[in-house]
């Protein structure tokens, strides 16, 4: 098995794909997933669609795995790899990559986080995924507590980390798509969180939606509490259902015995004797893959030509110009004047005072981003400007990842 | 009243049972239950926690299981205030027949362009809480249980705070329970949150929704007095812009001030008190509802040191002067407040205690004897 794009031994193979997205730090959990599934379904080998840039290992190769670049899902366009940040990217990849497979003949997509590992055999969920337009899997199937139940309220009642979608759901994909591109940011308090809120209007919007309420798929520390991990003749059982699907979301490699970074962290320790010991194998493994593939925590959409991090506020900036952006050719080429890192450091155009150090096309957004600051410095361009300028280099700088080439 | 008659000319067969707050009154054609009889312990909790329109959002839940367990009747279609049936519910029922819990969602297909008013149904929630069905059975007993639960201290309007009255709430039931339908027939629930997208017919007495029947419309924010707009809280589109729809709308308005001059018109409700007279301010309410775990006992009762109201008026810490409980929440709940003085208990504690004397007993209308 190779890492070569879509071709016919996949088709042949037949009209189910799985898949999933990641950028080169989640790599290594890919190629575990991956392998996990192609144990139990050696004829599902899965569609790792990289939202990244650079060398791929040549490990990557010899995995049971079929990449898919930004180029063959039509992503790969400045206003997406220099627009959005790695997470983005990657979220908005998820339904490109769906509509993608659909449309190469596909029946039937399943998609998996890169963070799942695949426990047991998923014939039924394929079934139901195979004969719904959509399937989605709830966080929540049991009654927990209200602080839980509010955490999903905000950030969406399904989990984007499992979607199943068949071709009678190709008009869910292309309005997902839709919908997550404008906007896929935390920003819970006004109904968005990156590509997850939208999916709990699908229910009522689409026919053929499936709420999958399997206990045994898409097992994550946010429902371990009410189905506890265990063995039962040597087979994970969630409660009493056979495991199928586990997530691992936002489980940290360093720390395996915290489950999750997520909520201020989920102690292991917490969700039970075997749930501690299911984290630390699966650390065990990804290491294991990550130190074979040399995997490395870098972004290859993530520094300028230069080598120069690209800020988080750039890439906002960037998006925010829209068709303007274009006059910039290349975002990610600052070697040269008219390039866009360098208008990040011109004066911003209500600074007119010419005063030096100048207000910045950089600092003024970021001023803009932070009532805090605002409300510290109200009079920017007059008698805060001193005051504005000194936190930028004592805070803002580290406090919105700005490196020293946008110092005012 | 106009839901009742409503229903009597399309389905006279239906049982009708009608919640009244705060007290029930009798009425010869409809079954009328009042808080009384729901039997909840922390009933005067949520008398003082909700204002009376809220309180009637937060008993909808109590008031579905008590006729549910009661055998009033086995299959329930709850409608809330401010609708009109059009037509006949038997539908309805025969798809609840298919499981035991029936939720009507806002939105039947995507918007289009209409991305923003799609956020806002997410803010507002994917159902809507003005039509719903249970059965009798094991998950809709669940269901009504963790619903009643849940707006005994948060069928709050806190959009930023994943709440809208009770309505969020529902965005959870088709996971946390089995034997859920999400009805998509364009006739259930018709309100304006969908028009003009469905396409409303009137032939005569019949109405169509989308080609289908329609059987109940939905008038939320609707004021017969002012029916330019289909609702209040929107003034996206004019009522005369919703082709046929507008003919619903003006029934429902001739209905229901048909229905003012036959009921004799109660005058609003009484400013709710505490026992020793003084009005509940709405930053009292809120701030009983962040701090329910603690038992005062029946709110209202003014009396006694382990009080409510004794509590609001003690002091948040040592420091001097004195900013008590409920200044100190009124701080919490405005970003301006805390714009303004940050540190309200430190260095600005002098200023925030000169804003309380100056603005913020008019501002809040604290009586006296809490301020």
């Amino acid at each position: 098995m190779t890492g070569s794009s879509v071709g016919a031994r996949e088709l042949r193979g037949g009209q189910v794909a799985l898949c999933t997205v990641t950028a080169n730090n989640y790599l290594g959990r890919a190629c575990v997933m991956a392998r996990s599934l192609v144990d139990i379904h050696p004829d599902l080998v899965p569609f790792v669609g990289i939202t990244d840039k650079g060398q791929r290992p040549s490990q990557l190769d010899r995995e049971p795995l079929s990449v898919i670049s930004l180029e063959d899902i039509g992503l790969a366009l400045n206003e997406l790899t220099f627009g959005l940040r790695r997470e983005q990217l990657a979220v908005v990849a998820k339904p490109a990559l769906i509509a993608h497979l659909l449309d190469v003949g596909f029946e039937t997509v399943v998609y998996l986080d890169p963070d799942m590992l695949v426990c047991s055999k998923l014939d039924s969920v394929i079934e139901i995924v195979s004969e719904s337009a959509v399937t989605l899997t709830p966080h929540l199937l049991d009654e927990t507590s209200l602080e839980s139940e509010i955490a999903i309220l905000l950030s969406g009642v399904y989990n984007a980390g499992f979607v199943g979608v068949s071709s009678k759901g190709r008009g869910f994909v292309d309005w997902w798509l839709d919908r997550t591109l404008v906007n896929p940011e935390n920003d819970v308090e006004n109904c968005v969180y990156y590509d997850q809120r939208w999916l709990d209007l699908a229910p009522s919007m689409f026919e053929g939606v499936m709420v999958l309420r399997d206990r045994g798929v898409n097992v994550a520390y946010w429902n371990m509490a009410e189905r506890e991990l265990d063995r039962r003749e040597g087979n994970l059982v969630a409660g009493t259902a056979p495991v199928k699907i586990l997530h691992f979301s936002g489980f940290d490699l360093r720390c395996p015995e915290q489950a999750s970074v997520h909520f201020g962290g989920v102690s292991a320790d917490s969700l039970g004797p075997e749930a501690k010991r299911v984290f630390k194998e699966y650390a065990a493994m990804v290491q294991e893959v990550d130190r074979q593939l040399g995997s490395t925590d870098e972004y290859g959409y993530g520094v300028f030509k230069s080598g120069e991090p690209i800020p988080d506020v750039a890439r906002l900036i960037y998006r925010e110009l829209g068709e303007e952006a274009a006059r910039f050719n290349n975002p990610f080429d600052d070697t040269h004047p008219s390039s866009f890192a360098n208008w990040l450091n011109a004066p911003a155009l209500i600074d007119e005072a010419r005063v030096c150090p100048a207000i910045t096309n950089l600092w003024e957004r970021v001023y803009r981003l932070r009532p805090d600051v605002q409300a510290a410095y109200p009079d920017l361009t007059g008698n805060d400007r001193e005051g504005f300028v000194a936190w930028t280099r004592s805070s803002g700088l580290a406090e919105h990842g700005v490196g020293e080439a946008f110092r005012i | 009243m106009v839901i009742a008659e409503s229903v009597r000319e399309f389905n006279p067969d239906l049982f009708i049972a009608m919640l009244v707050i705060p007290e029930k009154t009798e009425h010869e054609e409809i079954d009328c239950f009042g808080p009384e009889d729901l039997n909840l312990p922390d009933l005067r909790s949520r008398e003082f926690a909700y204002p009376e329109t809220v309180l009637t959002y937060a008993l909808t839940a109590a008031f579905m299981r008590l006729l549910l367990n009661s055998g009033y009747a086995t299959s329930l279609l709850f409608v809330k205030q401010e609708s009109m049936v059009v037509g006949d519910l038997a539908p309805i029922f025969d798809e609840l027949e298919e499981g035991e819990i029936l939720l009507t969602p806002h939105l039947l297909a995507p918007l289009g362009e209409g991305r923003d008013r799609e956020l806002n149904i997410l803010h507002s929630g994917a159902y809507n809480g003005g039509v719903l069905g249970v059965t009798q059975g094991e998950e809709s007993t669940r269901f009504l249980n963790w619903w009643d639960a849940r707006l005994a201290t948060n069928c709050r309007h806190k959009v930023g705070a994943g709440m809208h009255f009770e309505q969020r709430w529902l965005d959870l039931v088709p996971g946390l329970f089995g034997s859920v339908v999400i009805s998509r027939d364009p006739g259930f629930n018709i309100g304006h949150w969908c028009l003009p997208e469905r396409p409303i017919s009137v032939e005569g007495q019949r109405v169509l929704a989308d080609a289908s029947p329609a059987r109940i419309f939905r008038f939320s924010g609707y004021d017969p007095d002012a029916p330019e707009f289909p609702t209040i809280h929107s003034d996206r589109v004019a009522t005369a812009a919703l082709g046929d729809a507008a003919i619903v709308f003006e029934r429902y308005r001739s209905a229901a001030k048909l229905a003012r001059s036959v009921i004799e018109d109660t005058a609003s409700a009484p400013v709710a008190c505490f026992t020793n007279g003084v009005p509940i301010p709405d930053a009292a309410r809120d701030l009983y509802l962040e701090v329910s775990k603690q038992d005062f006992g029946d709110p209202f009762d003014s009396e006694g040191p382990e009080s409510f109201f004794e509590w609001l008026k003690q002091p948040v810490d040592d420091g001097t002067p004195a900013i008590t409980n409920l200044w100190h929440h009124v701080h919490q709940i405005r970003t301006d407040l805390r714009g303004a003085f940050r540190d309200h208990l430190g260095s600005d504690r002098e200023a925030f205690a000169a804003w309380i004397v100056s603005s913020g007993i008019h501002e809040h209308d604290i009586d006296p004897a809490l301020a």
